[in-house]
């Protein structure tokens, strides 16, 4: 019963953290765009002296880069950020969705290993070939889904079929 | 002559507590469908909100996995079959 709390919990724990650190990035995301020359790290650091409502006007000469950091070294960091937002979110097509589906699938995957694993040797062990059938036959079902979904959604979205 | 798959015997109550859950999922998604209970939100809107986030489609597919591989592949046997 603890183990089967402490894995919720666990799970639980995990994805508040990554949807907190999402909503981070999505935050320095939008902060990149409105001021490209800001590290995502140093969102608006507004001073401490200032009142709230108090706007801070932005430099036109020095756009808040850090002290010491030349401008051609910062541009380069903002675009390997780019870069990277590129491979991990590219723009929509064919590669996003596999991307979308390859992560999801996987998670999902390795996500009920974990659970089937810890209520196996933590909470009881199921009679036969429960840890084996629980790998191969998910797996199984991935692949046997996978063509499906794929087809079902060039059909959506390249052929205008409604489900 | 066709042989009738086993089925273990279980107390009545067994039945009857996966029958209340059962109905209260259908009644709350029912009474969310109403539109008269302010902002409930139907099922489908909460699986909305939960696959915004990584974790929770990975939660959700996990769960579709989990529930694929007890019907159709552990201890398998045609679905029509009595």
């Amino acid at each position: 019963m603890v183990v089967g709390y402490v894995l919720i919990m666990g799970a639980l724990a995990i994805g508040l953290r990554l949807a907190r650190r999402s909503a981070r990035a999505e935050a320095a995301g939008a902060a990149a765009v409105t001021n490209p020359g800001q590290p995502a790290g140093q969102t608006n650091p507004a001073p401490v002296s200032a009142p709230l409502a108090t706007p801070v006007p932005a430099a036109p000469t020095a756009p808040n880069a850090p002290a010491g950091v030349p401008p051609a070294r910062e541009a380069g960091r903002v675009t390997a950020r780019a870069r990277l937002r590129a491979i991990a979110a590219p723009e929509p097509g064919w590669r996003r969705f596999v991307i979308h589906y390859l992560g999801t699938a996987v998670g999902g995957y390795l996500l009920l290993m974990v659970v089937i694993i810890g209520y196996y040797f933590g909470i009881s062990p199921v009679a036969g070939n429960f840890v084996q059938s629980a790998f191969s036959g998910c797996a199984l079902l991935i692949g046997l889904a996978t063509p499906v979904f794929i087809a079902l959604s060039w059909l959506v979205e390249r052929k205008g079929w409604r489900i | 002559m066709t042989q009738e798959v086993g089925v273990t015997r279980h107390p009545l109550i067994g039945y009857f507590v996966w029958a209340l859950l059962f109905g209260a999922l259908f009644a709350w998604e029912g009474l969310a469908l109403t539109y008269k209970f302010g902002d409930v939100p139907t099922l489908s809107a909460t699986f909305r909100a939960i696959m915004r986030y990584p974790f929770g489609r990975w939660a959700l597919f996990a769960l579709w996995l989990w529930f694929g591989w007890h019907i159709f592949v552990r201890g398998w046997h045609f679905l029509l079959r009595a």
